[in-house]
């Protein structure tokens, strides 16, 4: 055999090729390496790959495979905010070049704590495990005043805005942004929710809210929810 | 005297000079515009537009040196007036939780006025309770007054030194108008403060913009305050426990620096709750032997800086009265022998979060068995009794000698609800639990106790200004 015909034998076809730069994003994000993401989603571009099959081969992939081993708790919640930074890492270099498609596919979640409260765990928390469920998330971070809850409506046209308050001082910021959404005229076209250790299911009946949260799993569960109905 | 270590000194200097690090090298982000200024005024490094403030370790160390080593809590009533420092311990309950467990189904639910004005009499009425800390957070009242509300009922309702949290500037001066005409005026409240003020810093090394302004004004006016700091290991510290009490450090002793540059000399509670965050049950924990270890280490870091410390030890994780509420309070114990002198949240469940006025009669208990093992022991003559040995020899009987007369009962606490009889009696008067028999005795307090009334006219006129202070709230928001 020729030099030539021994080297081409010896290149992988290029389908091979994909899968194995897709195989190796996957695992990148299960385990846990951001930096290693971000470069192996920009190598999985060169080589000319579609991004929305890096998205659903590379990081949702990888990140879903998270998301069992969280339910059969052989990871934790450290384990799952790490894997949603990555995704995110990766999303964050994708996200130029994804159709449309995944605009209509995934359901935008805007989250924040509200103002004169600067808490974050549970956002953070909650943050990350609606990515891991799929949900495009975008946080405004803490102290957000309630025209930053309105201009997020109009601008990112969420599924749901979700607002946290951690005291029982700031719990009242909930309603003016339940309030503020209704005068905006853009109370129908959003869906709202409420969470914080402060927050019980009769003040978000009161308030008007579409469903509320004071733990985790109940955040998640009802997310998915309140975005199916 | 009590001295229960697990740091050795160089650990309690390596913690020390780390905590001095974070703030020189981090710092704090603070919100408040005016606490930036005086920080900035007293030489520390500020970078306005991150609202951050560096602050030099001699600033810190020149601050500690100032603070006081006992903090006085005066009440209504002076016979129960708390001198808190090392080498006694005061218990305090029962938290400004929106929940409580219902006494008569035993099930959870939101808590209402009527709640606040029960709590408030069952701390006031419980022996070995110290201090009446908050007293719910009813929700069958607007948010934006419920708090004002509850502080009146705690004026009403209980002739104890009371605790107010910080909500705002001016949460602090609608508090401090309200109980100035409890006792009189501003000057004789300022003379035996009833009431004494808390702020939190937002972990990590966060002071937000009210709290802050609030803290401020509380000082300045004479008050008595604590700033907790709360940080929980693998969330909001690193999940090593020494370098999450390093940061508890640094963040206690920024909001003990802008304390004393407002007034020197101004009493001050290390309110530490340095505990983790449980990873595996995605919530906050606060029943977790780390905790226990940790209270330990800031009992030892208190009695480092000459600070008195207040923290956990009743709160349980459990969401019931039961078995495991009483084995986590098995850390008040070590607690109190680490020198913690305030020790709480007495009456709560549910990490905190829920509010059991059996389980507060079930804390008084144990605060009474924790009170008597602090107390120690005498040994001199007339208590190691050997001529009463010697008189009573082999096979004699002590029990009826004129020293057992004279100091059987100083020497034995009284249990007011733990079963300790003969099982026949036990067996006899219906065979109840522990959280049977608290019950009882939490129904009968509330049925039977009243404390010490406001004069009528001292009661129209703190309605009144509640009136003016909800007005204020409800035209605001």
């Amino acid at each position: 055999m020729s030099a030539h015909a021994k080297y081409c034998a010896r290149l992988k076809p290029v389908k091979q090729l994909s899968e194995d730069t897709l195989q190796e994003l996957a695992r990148s994000v299960e385990n846990l390496e951001s930096a290693n993401v971000e470069t192996v989603t920009t190598k999985a571009l060169d080589e000319g790959l579609k991004p929305d099959q890096i998205l659903e081969d590379g990081l949702v992939k990888g990140l879903k495979e998270i998301g069992r081993k969280f339910e059969t708790r052989e990871v934790f919640l450290v384990e799952m905010m790490m894997a949603a930074d990555a995704f995110k890492a990766g999303l964050g270099i994708l996200e130029p070049y994804l159709s449309e498609r995944r605009g209509k596919t995934t359901s935008v979640f805007v989250l924040g704590t509200v103002a004169g409260d600067i808490h974050n765990l549970g956002k953070d928390l909650v943050s990350a495990m609606l990515t891991a469920s799929g949900f495009d998330v975008r946080d405004l971070g803490v102290d957000v005043p309630v025209y930053k809850f309105v201009e997020a409506a109009k601008n990112m046209k969420p599924r749901i805005i979700g607002a946290s308050a951690l005291m029982t001082t700031t719990v009242v910021e909930q309603k003016k942004i339940v309030d503020a959404l209704a005068s905006a005229n853009l109370r129908q076209s959003v869906k709202f929710m409420v969470g914080g250790a402060a927050v019980s299911e009769r003040w978000a009946k009161e308030i008007g809210a579409d469903g509320w949260a004071t733990g985790l799993q109940d955040a998640i569960k009802r997310s998915i929810q309140c975005a199916h109905v | 005297m009590f001295k229960l270590e697990v740091l050795s000194k160089e650990d309690v200097d390596a913690i020390h000079s780390t905590a001095l690090k974070i703030l020189e090298t981090v710092g704090v982000a603070i919100q408040a515009k005016e606490a930036l200024g005086l920080l900035a005024n007293a030489g520390a490094n500020i970078d306005y537009k991150e609202k951050r403030a560096r602050m030099p370790s001699s600033l810190v160390q020149e601050c500690l040196r100032r603070a006081p080593q006992t903090v006085n809590l005066y009440a209504r009533n002076p016979k129960f007036d708390v001198r808190v420092e090392r080498g006694r311990v005061c218990f305090w309950g029962a938290g400004t939780n929106i929940w409580i467990i219902d006494i008569e189904t035993g099930k959870r639910r939101l808590a209402t006025r009527q709640d606040s004005f029960d709590v408030t009499r069952l701390v006031d009425a419980l022996e070995n309770i110290g201090q009446v800390n908050g007293a719910l957070t009813p929700q069958d009242i607007p948010p934006e007054v419920a708090a004002r509300y509850v502080h009146s009922v705690m004026l009403k309702n209980s002739s104890k030194p009371l605790w107010f949290p910080i909500d705002s500037r001016d949460s602090v001066e609608w508090d401090i108008r309200m109980t100035s005409a409890v006792v009189g005026d501003e000057d004789e409240l300022r003379r035996r403060p009833i009431i004494s003020f808390g702020t939190v810093c937002s972990s990590p090394l966060m002071f937000e913009e009210e709290h802050t302004r609030g803290l401020l004004e509380a000082v300045k006016r004479g008050f008595p305050v604590d700033v907790e700091s709360g940080c929980m290991a693998g969330a909001t510290a690193p999940a090593t426990l020494a370098g999450a009490i390093a940061l508890t450090m640094a963040e206690f002793l920024a909001g003990l620096t802008m304390v004393q540059l407002v007034r020197p000399g101004a009493p001050i509670l290390a309110n530490l709750w340095t505990r983790i965050f449980d990873v595996r049950n995605a919530n906050v924990s606060v029943g977790s032997p780390e905790f226990a270890l940790l209270r330990i280490c800031l009992g030892q870091m208190g009695q480092y800086y000459g600070i008195p410390v207040m923290t956990g030890g009743l709160s349980s994780d459990s969401k019931a009265a039961d078995v495991q509420s009483g084995y986590e309070a098995m850390s008040a114990f070590s607690a109190a022998m680490a020198g913690c002198s305030m020790i709480g949240e007495a009456g709560t469940i549910d990490s905190n979060s829920t509010t059991d006025p059996v389980k507060l009669v079930i804390d008084n208990e144990v605060s009474g068995m924790v009170s008597t093992v602090l107390k120690g022991l005498n040994v001199d003559d007339e208590t190691l009794a050997l001529d009463l040995i010697k008189q009573i020899g082999p096979g004699g009987l002590f029990m009826r000698t004129k020293h057992t007369l004279k100091h059987w009962r100083e020497q034995q606490w009284e249990a007011r609800i733990s079963e300790r009889r003969n099982w026949s009696e036990w067996e006899q008067s219906s065979s109840k639990d522990t959280y049977q028999r608290a019950k009882e005795r939490a129904k009968d307090i509330l049925k039977t106790h009243y404390p010490d009334p406001l004069p009528e006219d001292v009661s129209k006129l703190l309605d009144g200004i509640l009136k003016e202070a909800e007005k204020q709230s409800s035209t605001r928001h």
